[in-house]
Parts: structure tokens; sequence; C-alpha cells
């Protein structure tokens, strides 16, 4: 009994170490750039900031007010995370929905999952990619962010899997009192799809803000760059550069804290849309992924 | 061609076929015949002047599309009625469009390096590239020119170049102009990259004083103060703490980079990483025996403690951070390392003071310098577009219409300048001394002169000098941005103009076919072995099998590449 008790003890103690550690893993980088952001650029350039601030200053802030490139970037990304989360929200019901419904049902179900499935392991790559989204006169426009990812296939299987969990008998009640399809979608089935509705919309969303790469490859001017891209473009490093000119300019400026500062109001978004939607975040995936 | 008929740049275009065909009389007649023909009205002749004069407007609005490098400091122009000018669309385009009545047309902008070589890339790949772009290397560019897809500027080059442009070019004596060229005709024109003084060794001059010690000049003075700095610890880091040389991972070979080695190198005749000319014969500077000696003397200081001991695994931002913090007073880099770190070092603690050094100097009292790849790019124009002088037309209206001194600018130019927002379609033009040109022109400003070819950067960055002065003599605290201005301009710029210094020129700065293969591996190997042997991991004789197997790894077929196309 003793023993017992001591080695629960032991692995709760190292389960705590464990969790503390790998906490400490994620926050302290974003403690740093905070601390970073609100520092000394000299302070910083001497690598003298931890995670408490030398040297407070609000300068970088009040940099990145006059930053028109920034706030634009932010509206870019704002307005792709809008259109491409209801894009891809629309687009995972009407095909989770369906491919939920079992073979008796659905004849040709098989199909299109395995479809969906090759789709989501193979693609055309880089290049093909880029020449399909030119020909369409996509380019520079703010829809080359958001088509190309409509169908997030992942998040599509997530959703199918959590509404093939939902209890059938409650479809067969709408069914008795004369509910069609489109009803039982949309008065039923969606409403009680909440959680994981929301845990899909949470890495759309997630996944629009964060991406850099699509902005950089479909954008074709630095303007119209969402901000992720913008950021990743700042984040340059400098012994990787041979031009001297380019060089000397980035010395020149020497912006570690303005960048900082940068990053710090890109997280902001995610970080409050977070507590919104994590009380669902658990259960969602919980349910999608047990089945009656 | 058929349009080019059309506008009636027919003899132009005779002019061209006659030089093709070495003066074939026939071609001559039957062009002419056909300008006449078609009757050179008044239209005809303004586009044929347009087509060959550098400043002449078309006629009729031509739209230009174009790829371009973004241009930087938009943000200097916040507060200001054109804040909201982008590479997209800005103050410059409506400018340069009016006087050569071109619309221009953006078609894709990236961020200078990997940004935007991705979407040159692209486009090539997409088969569809603007009107006019630029290429960041000679690889690209001569891609473009086996696959047919950009346009002989011979020509235009000979109509459109303003003699100024032709004296820019000139003063890389040909090494610039002539990268452009493939198989004897201009297809991309070279942007140029301006000669950036030696590099400097920075040394902290309040240590020096403290410690009683001169200046270096020889390699022995150098491990002389080095040796002082980490033993006596002018800087109370505590004892074993001070670092003597923090040193770049790549160890030397790169142009105009901080923390390298070069001068050390090529002291004893070396020239890592470079292409030169031994004997007559191309051969690549890093496998040369004159490496050995000069990595004897550097293990050496090595084993002495001299060199950053971590040298290895420091990041960029690791090594400012040395220095800035005060834990290391010496350090090598070009003139700009007033930047950051030494200015860094001196926010922190204002008693730093900082000594740029020319050493270590040879027997004849002068340093060694590498010379600079000369060109950073090549403008090039579409196959097929009609109007491919424009190129040219825009180098000459910007790096020489638009900077003579009697050029009237408006505002809105005059606070590009002033905020030095740049968004040229080149990169840039200028003159190979332009670094000591720019030194000579604030030194005279701050002499009470006005120079005549003063640009309002020039002087902007004199009143910041300025400022330095007035603070120092006033014995205030002067601000950082112009501690740096001065440091840099009127010190380390000073030794470029003033100190005199040998010459290594390169022969060859771009890439062969085996090296797209190999060139990645051969570099690993070499930066490792330097870095090995400068850290005693590996005995200095190691140098030998290195060498032995770089030419067995694909290097003695590179070398023959590159001996041919020198011969070219």
């Amino acid at each position: 009994m003793q023993i017992e008790f001591f080695k629960n003890k032991l692995m709760d103690t190292v389960v705590w170490l464990i969790v503390i550690l790998m906490t400490l893993c994620c926050l302290l980088p974003l403690l740093n750039t905070l601390a970073i952001s609100f520092s000394n650029n000299s302070a910083v350039n001497a690598n003298q900031v931890g995670i408490l601030p030398v040297g407070f200053t609000l300068s970088s802030y009040k940099k990145l007010l006059e930053d028109n490139q920034f706030w634009r970037s932010a509206w870019i990304s704002v307005l792709r995370v809008v259109l491409g989360t209801g894009l891809n929200m629309l687009m995972m019901i009407l095909l989770a929905y369906p491919l939920s419904k079992s073979k008796n049902r659905f004849a040709s179900r098989d199909i299109y999952m395995k479809l969906v499935i090759f789709a989501m392991l193979f693609n055309g790559g880089l290049i093909p990619g880029y020449i399909i989204v030119s020909k369409l006169h996509l380019l520079n426009t703010i829809w080359a962010l958001v088509l190309p990812g409509a169908v997030p296939v992942f998040n599509v299987i997530l959703l199918m899997n959590f509404m093939k969990g939902l209890p059938e008998a409650l479809e067969e009640a709408a069914v008795i009192d004369g509910a069609s399809e489109w009803t039982i979608l949309t008065r039923v089935v969606l409403p009680i799809s909440k959680p994981g509705l929301a845990t899909v919309a949470l890495f759309c969303i997630v996944n629009h803000w964060n991406d850099y790469f699509q902005g950089l490859i479909y954008m074709r001017t630095p303007s119209k760059y969402p901000l992720q891209t913008y950021i990743q473009q700042l984040t340059i490093d400098v012994s990787q550069i041979t031009d001297p000119q380019q060089l000397i300019y980035f010395m020149t400026i020497s912006t570690r804290t303005l960048n900082a500062a940068k990053i710090v109001v890109a997280t902001v978004p995610l970080l409050v849309i977070y507590p919104f939607l994590q009380r669902y975040f658990v259960t969602g995936i919980v349910i999608g992924a047990v089945k009656e | 061609m058929k349009v080019l008929w059309k506008k009636g740049i027919a003899a132009m275009l005779a002019l061209l076929m006659a030089c093709g065909a070495g003066g074939c009389t026939d071609s001559g007649e039957l062009s002419t015949d056909t300008t006449s023909s078609a009757g050179s009205s008044a239209e005809d002749d303004a586009w044929i002047a347009a087509a060959t004069d550098p400043l002449t407007p078309y006629p009729e609005t031509v739209t230009v599309t174009f790829g371009k490098e973004a241009g930087r400091n938009f943000s200097a122009l916040a507060g200001t009625e054109w804040e909201n000018h982008n590479d997209d669309d800005n103050a410059m385009y409506d400018i340069i469009g009016g006087f050569l009545n071109i619309d221009i047309q953006i078609d894709f902008v990236g961020n200078g390096g990997d940004d935007y070589n991705k979407k040159v890339a692209m486009a090539i790949a997409d088969g569809n590239i603007p009107d006019v772009m630029k290429v960041s290397d000679y690889s690209t560019l001569k891609q473009l020119v086996e696959s047919d897809m950009v346009e002989d500027l011979t020509q235009a080059f000979e109509d459109c170049a303003t003699d100024r442009i032709r004296d820019i070019y000139d003063s890389f004596d040909g090494r610039c102009l002539e990268s452009g060229k493939i198989d004897g005709k201009l297809y991309g024109i070279p942007a140029t990259n301006i000669f950036n003084g030696q590099e400097l060794l920075w040394l902290r001059k309040d240590w020096l004083d403290k410690l009683n010690l001169e200046e270096p000049e020889t390699m022995e003075d150098i491990e002389y103060i080095l040796q002082q700095f980490v033993e006596q610890d002018p800087g109370n880091n505590g004892e074993g703490k001070t670092i003597g040389l923090v040193v770049n991972t790549g160890i030397a070979g790169a142009y105009g980079a901080q923390f390298q080695l070069n001068n050390i190198f090529t002291h004893y005749g070396a020239a890592p990483g470079q292409w030169i000319e031994k004997d007559g014969e191309v051969v690549y500077g890093s496998v040369q025996p004159e490496m050995k000696e000069a990595l004897t003397v550097l293990r050496d200081w090595y084993a002495k403690g001299l060199i950053d001991p971590q040298v290895a695994v420091r990041t960029n931002d690791d090594r400012i951070a040395v220095v800035a913090s005060g834990q290391c007073g010496a350090f090598f880099g070009a003139w700009w390392s007033c930047n950051s770190p030494a200015s860094d070092a001196w926010a922190l603690d204002n008693s730093v003071e900082w000594v740029p050094c020319v050493v270590p100097v040879g027997e004849d009292g002068k340093v060694t310098v590498i010379e600079q790849n000369p060109s950073m790019g090549y403008l090039v124009v579409r196959k097929g577009f009609e109007h491919p002088e424009v190129a040219v037309k825009l180098v000459s209206l910007q790096y020489d219409y638009m900077r003579r001194s009697d050029y009237v600018q408006s505002d809105v130019e005059k606070a590009y300048i002033a905020g030095d927002v740049a968004c040229d379609f080149l990169g840039n033009c200028d003159f190979n001394n332009a670094l000591v040109l720019c030194y000579e022109n604030i030194r005279d400003i701050l002499d009470g002169k006005s120079p005549e070819d003063a640009t309002a950067f020039e002087y902007g960055v004199a009143a910041s000098c300025q400022k330095y002065v007035d603070a120092i003599d006033a014995g205030q605290l002067p601000d950082k941005t112009d501690w740096s201005n001065y440091y840099g301009r009127m010190i380390g710029t000073r030794l470029a103009a003033e100190v005199p210094y040998n010459k290594i020129s390169p022969v060859f700065y771009s890439s062969t076919d085996t090296m797209k293969l190999r060139w990645g591996s051969l570099q690993k190997m070499e930066s490792e072995m330097l870095l090995r042997i400068v850290m005693n991991e590996d005995p200095i004789d190691s140098f030998d099998s290195f060498v032995e197997e770089w030419y067995a790894s694909g290097g003695d077929t590179i070398t023959e590449e590159v001996s041919a196309e020198v011969a070219k």
C-alpha cells in the first residue's frame, strides 16, 4: 500500500515535471519575444534580454503604428481568415455530412472517400499548383489564398467521424416528423455538432492566420502579403545575405525590437480566439474519436 | 518584329542587320527603301528618336510591365501625404513614367534575395516574364539567353546609355558591363556593386589606451594586442572571460561580410573563396598552398586563446552580442560595422571608444583587399518586347539625369531621398569608388564648402555628422544615429579614401554546369576544413588531403570549366 502510494506520487511528480518543462519550452520563447519588443535595441543586440525587458521603451510599438504595410497585411490576413474559414466550413459540412452516412444510404460513398483521401496524400506540387492559379488569373488576389485550400481534407475526416458518432435515433425521429434532408442537416445535425464544428473552425482559422507560404508564392508584390508572410520576410538571417548593399541596409536598421513587436501583435488575435473556442475543443476531438 | 516595322524603327533595324551581316549593303539599301516608301512622317521620326536617344520620351504612352526587387524604407514617409506609397504605386513611377511617357505596370515585386529569386524562377517556369525585370545572378541570365527569352540589348545600350552611365561602367575597368554579355552581345544591364572599402579591424580604443598600447600595423602587433586584451581584461569581464577576436563560422571567403579574416589570408598571399589567375592559370584560391601559411598562424592564435573558442557555434546575433556587451574588443568588418555592433557597445556604455585599423600591413605598408563582384544582378528585357531600349533609357534617366546637380527635384523626391526611400528597377548603378566620392562630399560639406555634385542624401549624413561634432564640442552625449554616421562616414570611409591598398582581382564570380551539382558540397568541405584546422581539431597537414579531395570531388572539372569560361 505504502509502496503503491509512493509509486503514484513519484509518477505524478514525473508527469508534472514533464508537463511543466514542456509548458516552459512553449512559453519562454514567447515571453522572450515580448520582453524584446519592450526593450532597448542595443540591449537586445547585446543579448541582455531574458524574460524581462531591459531599458523599457514603447518606441517599437510607436514605430509599429506608423508602419502602413504591417496594418495592410494584417487586414489581408483578417479578410483571408473570414473568407477562407467561411468557405472551409461550407465545404466541410457539405462534404462531411454525406460521407458520414453508411454505404446503404449513400451507395458511392467509398469512391468519394477514396478520392478525398487520395487528394490528401498526393498533390501536384508547387509549380503545377502555381501554374493553375496563374492560368485562372487568381494571382495577386485574395482568392489565391482562399480557393486552393478550400477543402481541408484532414478536417473533413475529423468532422465526418464526429457526425458518424451522433446518435442515429435523432435523425430517425426527424424523418418520422417529416423533415427533409436539408432540414435534418441544418436543424438537427449542425446544432448538435457544435463542438466538432468549433474544433475544425479553430483549425481553419489557425491555419489561415499562420500560413505564410501561399502568400509568398501567390502574391506578386509584398504590399499584398498577408501578415505572416510579411513577418516571415522580416526574420532574415543576416549571415545568409551576400549582397553587401542589403547587408549595409540591414545593419543600419537593426530592428530586432521592432520585429519582436510585430510578432507579438500578430499573435494577439489567436490568443484572443483560443479561449472562446477552447471549451469545445477537447470534447470536439474526443467525441469525434469514439463510436457507439 | 512586324510591329517594330510598323512603328518605323526600320532605320535602327537596318543598323542592327548591317552589324550582324557584316555590313551587307543590300539589306541596308532595302531597309532605307522601306522607310521611304512607308513615308517617314513626323510621327515615325518621333518613334525613332525615342528609340535611339537616352531621354527622348515616346510619342505615345507605352505600357511596360516590370519585375522588381522591393524598394526600401517606405515607412520613412509615414506622417507625410505620401505615406501610402509602396512598391506597387509610388511617386517615382509617375515621375519616371512622365519623363519617358511610359506607363509603369508592376507584374511582380519580391523582397531581395530568396523571395525575389523564387518569383523570377516561377515566372520563368510559367513562361511568362514581364517586359523588363531584374535577375539576380549570371546563371539566371544565361538560362534566359539560352532559352531565347530575352532581347539583345547591345544596340540599345549603344543608343541610349549616356556618357555618365558609360563612365560608371568604365570605372569598373570593363569588368561590370562585360559580365552582362554572352557571346559578345549584351543581354543584361548590370547593377553595379560598389567598392566597400577595406575590411577594417575594429578595436576598442579605450582598452588600448588603458593598456598603453599603440594602434597595430603588423600581424605581430595584432597578436600582441589580442593577447593583452585577453590577459589583462581591460573591460573587467572577469578572469578568462574576455574574447580576443570574434570570428565568423565561415572564417573567410565572402565579400563585405562581418567577422571574417580575409585580410589575414591576403596578407600571406592567399585568396580564399575566389577564382584568381596565378602564373597564367585560373585557379581556386582556397586550394592554394598560401592558405596553409595563414592557417598555421590562425591555429596558433586559437591555441593561445586569441580567437573566440566558441567560433563554431555562435550565430550572427551571438557574435554581435559579445561585441555589444563588451566581452570582446576586436573584430573585422567593413566601414558600416559602426552601426552594429560598434554603436550598440557604445550605446550601452558611453565610455566605449572604437578605432578602425587597416591591418595587417605587408612589407610595402599596405593591406591587400579582394575586389568585389562588380555586378549585383541584371536588368533584362523580354524577347519580343517592342521597345527593348526602355531598360537602358530608365538607367540613363535614374542614374544620370535625375542625379545631375541641375536636376530640379520635386518635394516628393526630396522626401524620398531624405528618407533613403528607394524603389529602383536596377538596384544600383554607381561608380566603383562611389563610397570615396560620398566621403569627400560629406567632408567638404562639413568643411563649409558646397560640393557641386553633392546629393541630398550626402547633405543629410553631413548634417547628422555635424550634430555629432556639435554634441561632442558641447560636452553632450550624441545621438546613436549621429554617432554611427560619424564613425561610419568620417572615420570608416575616410580610410577607404586615404589609406592605399593592394588589390586582388578575382577573374570569375559566376557558376558553371558542374558547379550547379557539386559546388554546395565542395563549399561545405571547404568551410569544415577551415574551421577544423583553425580550431586545432585537425593537423595543419590535413590541408593537403583536403586539396586532393577537393580536386577529386569535382574541383578539377570545375577548374577546367572556369578556365574555359575565363578564356572566352
